[in-house]
């Protein structure tokens, strides 16, 4: 069983650190179903090698997703996509939507917009994506 | 896990430069970074741990052995390239190798030839008309010819051309796939090490300024800019480096927490990059705490 | 450590290659002393290249290197005492190839022949010079002690001479020396050995306290 390939693309600029970066596409890879359970993932060195980034950001990335119970390590074999019930897989998706639907409350407020106004962006961006 | 190379209290003292209370410690299957602006003990501190010039004071313990008490065991497994060649200049690389080897327990020929020839070294031209790069891809053939856990490498690529460096960097990065390998890398051109070290320790006037890994300093130091009004509201004291303009001011904090509750939106933060982070701590003075 | 001397034949192997050449030049510049020119010439050309061998160490700073390597500090030193050796065994070789031919093709005038026992006390004269010389290497760099170098040859010219004069005064002495051959052979041998063990230790002393 060949090791899957995923595209991972950071960036050094911005304010979100490397390893979130990569525990977010690797998240929504394994939540899109890209990435199938019990597959197995590329080691945190040749991680660290392909990306040209520190090895301590790749294990600290694999570490996070490990608490998020995504992805399991075997010592001495790797880390591989966890298999967990579609319920659960669920309540990632929506729970990650709704933090992202959080912040951006939270960006509004700072910008002193209120409900209403919010609401009415809301419902113009849902209506482009038609 | 035994640290494979640990410092403690490391001193040297000549007459206008002293190396003081040295302290830091590498684990194994990383690259830590030596950083600090030239003559501040970089590579004092390296002959130190090469025993090629006696301590004062300390501990320097390598793959948990003194450095004193076992340099011939030490030396075993340490593969070494300095700034400048050290090889005899009116001899072949096939000679200079054949003189070398015997002395190395676990010398193999055959990754020794594989290295040649992927850096394209020419066996049979004299030393003295390898140009620099090659002369240090040479020292870095034979350094990884012996199965050496520890990689010491004091400027290699000062003075190299960017593809050059670049060339080298890949070649450490697959070196470092085995995790049974270290590499200690002084070097101060920091946009190298920003791309491969893990670790990075600051050294500055013979003492160490701080000794971590890069995911600590992307945590805990950030560049900050912001209206001047904010360094009297209780900031000053987390700000390094500071520099103040006519239109407000910027530094390095180092401790990024706490700086972010007190200005809130007021300042912008910044990753800041190796070479900032030198700079900040460098010129800053009086401002800004380092922890031990 | 065969690799240590292995290196210091290695680095000088242009000069080394030159050896006929210098032997050939000492001949002629030393020709009037006769009998005892073999000896000269041995000596002289041997020490020649004790001397020089430190010279590309220095200019490479190649100590930096050795001593980065596994490779303990009483080797290094080692094997420079016994390149002493090689040397002279290889320049006594030439000579008396040079001093052999010359006859059969009949350049200059006839040359002494070189006996064995003068090949022997030529490696005590240059073990004895290297002695005194490889001290002062080990301590100082090739550099600077290069400048002692004249002092030991001027030493070891005036000693000789003292030598023979005491010698011609005492003739019981030279009795002593001229006769019961294997004893004094052997006693001469132990003080060189001694005199070279003691510069050995000297010299192992010196460069271990050396920062490089």
């Amino acid at each position: 069983m060949g090791v899957i390939s995923i595209d991972i693309i950071i960036t050094n600029t911005g304010e979100v650190p490397i390893y979130q970066q990569i525990v977010e596409q690797i998240k929504a890879a394994i939540l899109r179903g890209e990435l199938p359970p019990d597959q197995p993932l590329p080691s945190i060195r040749l991680l660290a090698r392909e990306l040209r980034i520190s090895v301590i950001t790749t294990k600290r990335a694999y570490e996070e997703l490990e608490k998020e119970g995504l992805i399991y390590t075997i010592p001495g074999k790797g880390s591989f996509v966890a298999d967990f019930d579609k319920g659960a897989l669920t309540e990632s998706k929506t729970k990650l939507v709704e933090e992202k639907l959080q912040e951006v409350l939270n960006a509004a407020e700072l910008m002193g917009l209120t409900r209403t106004e919010l609401r009415i962006i809301f419902e113009r961006v849902l209506g482009d994506g038609k | 896990m035994t640290a494979i190379l640990e410092l403690k209290d490391v001193t040297k003292r000549y007459t206008g430069f002293a190396l003081e209370g040295v302290s830091f410690s590498l684990e194994p299957g990383y690259i830590m970074g030596f950083i600090g602006p030239n003559g501040a003990g970089k590579t004092t501190t390296i002959k130190l741990i090469m025993n090629l010039i006696r301590l004062d004071a300390g501990v320097i313990k390598v793959f948990g052995l003194d450095s004193r008490k076992h340099e011939q065991e030490i030396k075993q497994r340490i593969g070494f390239v300095y700034d400048e060649s050290h090889f005899y200049e009116n001899l072949t690389i096939a000679e200079m190798s054949r003189l070398i080897a015997p002395f190395y327990r676990s010398w193999d020929w055959q990754v020794y030839k594989k290295y040649v020839d992927l850096f394209g070294l020419p066996e049979r031209k004299k030393l003295a008309q390898f140009s620099r790069g090659m002369k240090m891809k040479y020292a870095l053939a034979v350094a990884l010819s012996h199965g050496a856990e520890l990689l010491i490498m004091d400027e290699p690529t000062s003075g190299l051309d960017p593809l050059v460096r670049s060339e080298f960097l890949d070649i450490l990065r697959e070196v470092i796939q085995d995790e049974r390998r270290s590499v200690l890398l002084s070097s101060h051109i920091t946009s190298d090490l920003d791309q491969i070290a893990d670790y990075v320790t600051l050294i500055n006037g013979g003492r160490i300024i701080f000794s971590k890994s890069k995911e600590e300093l992307w945590e805990e130091y950030a560049l900050i800019k912001g209206e001047k009004s904010l360094l009297d509201s209780g900031l000053r004291p987390y700000v390094v480096g500071l520099k103040e303009s006519q239109f407000g001011f910027e530094g390095l904090v180092i401790n990024k927490e706490e700086a972010q509750r007190i200005a809130g939106s007021r300042a912008v933060f910044e990753r800041p990059n190796l070479e900032e982070i030198m700079l900040h701590c460098i010129r800053g003075k009086g401002n800004g705490r380092f922890g031990a | 450590m065969v690799a240590l001397v292995l290196k210091d034949l290695l680095v000088q192997k242009k000069v080394l290659g030159l050896a006929l050449l210098y032997v050939f030049i000492f001949s002629f510049a030393m020709h009037g002393l006769g009998e005892h020119l073999p000896l000269a010439v041995i000596s002289g050309v041997a020490y020649m290249f004790v001397m020089y061998s430190g010279a590309w160490d220095d200019k490479c700073n190649a100590d930096k290197l050795w001593n980065s390597l596994p490779v303990p500090k009483w080797k290094i030193v080692a094997a420079k005492y016994l390149a002493v050796l090689i040397y002279v065994a290889a320049v006594a070789a030439l000579t008396w190839i040079l001093f052999t031919v010359q006859p059969l093709v009949g350049i200059g005038d006839a040359l002494p022949k070189v006996r064995l026992d003068q090949a022997a006390v030529a490696t005590g004269i240059v073990l004895g010079m290297s002695s005194f010389y490889l001290p002062l290497y080990f301590a100082l760099g090739y550099m600077r002690s290069r400048i002692f170098n004249i002092l030991i040859f001027s030493g070891s010219f005036s000693a000789a001479a003292v030598l023979s004069r005491v010698l011609t005064q005492r003739p019981a002495w030279a009795e002593l020396i001229g006769g019961s051959g294997p004893a004094v052979w052997g006693l001469a041998a132990a003080c060189v050995v001694v005199v070279a063990g003691l510069s050995f230790l000297l010299s192992l002393q010196l460069y271990s306290r050396r920062e490089f």
